[in-house]
């Protein structure tokens, strides 16, 4: 079937509104985005979400992306991190975190905590300091 | 009204010139090579998400009227249907069925993989150009279906509107992308250290994650001065995406200062936009069949 000018005309403008409608809406969404990436003036003082590994002897060890949350995107992982907390899945989402350190081989962690750490980003680049560090769950890696 | 006529003819030439089968054909290839690449490298993540548990189903798009999470043996099949019909796409066989549904299977595969709390962007170019190669006659040439035709197609019209579509398509998205920044960050985002930050983010994100950041990273974090010629660049990059649509040197120095902002990106706070990256988003701004000339085809034929 062979297009018009007028029907090839019309179907381009009316591609290039639908790739215009998200920002007319800000609505990001997908695969019509507002395309959001980086655009926030983000500050130095930030907060940043993660799991981490307790040992007996009270070790803490960083969780990698794929024990966290099964994914290999940090962008995922603390989408999930974050997620969890806010919307109260914390508990739940731990626990799924501690059975999949139990089929890992980081054999000697005991406990899993979800944890929000404040900080400079300038700083923490530079010599990894934090400036204030929330506990909000730790639940036991089940054995 | 024919002053209406001639204004949409003379749109109509600008967006559809009359182009040779090859260059959407190999647009085809382009786009499907990538896709079929991507899917297979990322087929962990894919089945993975079987596994998520349905609280963090978020739907969007093309997908928000759902209610609950695909069921397993319905996600598989939308996998499979993917890889499969990105190979059917990559060497043109029965390309009036299996076009259709390697746009219709990508999209719905990336919008499902959207769904579990986090838009991922760098997917979206990808997804839009495999939507319109899937319903353009991309497979005329260059395909195992060519055999069906009796003679080689003559340029036309209807190969050179899907290339410009989606080379459209690619501007208007770094163009979205600018008002984003401004709308979003306003002239902070060039003026302060918002990419700096942004950089210094990332690494830490990577870090408390126990991943390796970038060791470009802290080299740029510690030179405050270069955030803003950055960002400054970016900015205008992405402002002047339309104007590669010109074609040309302008068109040429756009793709490659682009290039360069997705290799920098990369570079400093490994964030990979693997099809900008890998330059199949570019691809649709080339007469590609210019690119690419088997000796087979040169010697006759429309093409």
């Amino acid at each position: 079937m062979e297009l018009t000018p007028f029907a090839r005309v019309a179907s381009t403008m009316l591609v290039v509104g639908a790739l215009f409608l998200p920002v007319v809406r800000n609505q990001d969404s997908f695969p019509l985005s507002t395309h959001p990436m980086y655009a926030t003036a983000r500050d130095r003082d930030e907060t940043l979400v993660s799991a981490v590994g307790l040992t007996e002897a009270g070790d803490v060890i960083r969780l990698s992306l794929s024990v966290a949350a099964s994914t290999d995107d940090p962008l995922v992982a603390e989408s999930f991190i974050e997620r969890a907390l806010r919307d109260g899945h914390a508990e739940e989402t731990c626990r799924d975190i501690a059975v999949r350190v139990a089929g890992s081989d980081l054999t000697n962690v005991v406990d899993v905590t979800l944890l929000s750490e404040r900080v400079d980003l300038v700083d923490f680049v530079e010599s990894s300091a934090v400036l204030d560090r929330t506990i909000h769950v730790t639940c036991p890696v089940p054995r | 009204m024919t002053a209406l006529k001639q204004s949409i003819a003379r749109l109509d030439r600008a967006i559809a010139p009359t182009a040779p089968a090859r260059r959407l054909a190999i647009l085809r290839f382009v786009v499907a090579a990538f896709g079929l690449v991507y899917l297979l490298i990322r087929l962990p993540v894919f089945v993975g998400l079987a596994d998520n548990r349905p609280t963090r189903f978020d739907p969007v798009g093309p997908l928000s009227m759902l209610s609950s999470p695909l069921p397993d043996w319905m996600l598989y099949m939308l996998i499979t249907s993917a890889i499969g019909s990105a190979t059917g796409t990559l060497i043109g066989y029965r390309y009036r069925i299996v076009g259709p549904v390697f746009a219709a299977t990508v999209v719905l595969l990336l919008t499902y993989r959207s769904s579990w709390g986090q838009i991922l962007w760098f997917e979206i170019v990808f997804a839009l150009h495999a939507l319109i190669i899937g319903v353009s006659p991309a497979a005329d040439v260059l395909s195992l279906d060519e055999h069906r035709r009796a003679r080689p197609p003559a340029p036309h019209q209807r190969y050179g509107w899907p290339v410009k579509l989606a080379a459209i398509v690619t501007v208007t998205t770094y163009f979205v992308s600018a008002v984003a920044k401004l709308r979003i960050g306003g002239v902070d985002w060039v003026a302060g250290d918002s990419l700096r930050n942004h950089i210094a983010f990332s690494a830490a994100r990577l870090d408390v994650f126990g991943a390796t950041s970038s060791p470009l990273a802290d080299p740029f974090v510690s030179r405050a001065w270069l955030a803003p010629i950055m960002a400054g660049t970016a900015l205008v990059l992405e402002l002047a995406a339309p104007l590669a649509l010109l074609g040309g040197r302008l068109r040429t120095w756009w793709v490659v200062g682009t290039w360069s902002m997705h290799l920098l990106i990369a570079a400093t706070m490994f964030i990979v936009f693997p099809y900008p990256l890998f330059a199949a988003a570019f691809a649709p701004l080339f007469a590609l069949e210019q690119l690419y000339k088997p000796k087979i085809l040169q010697t006759g034929g429309h093409d």
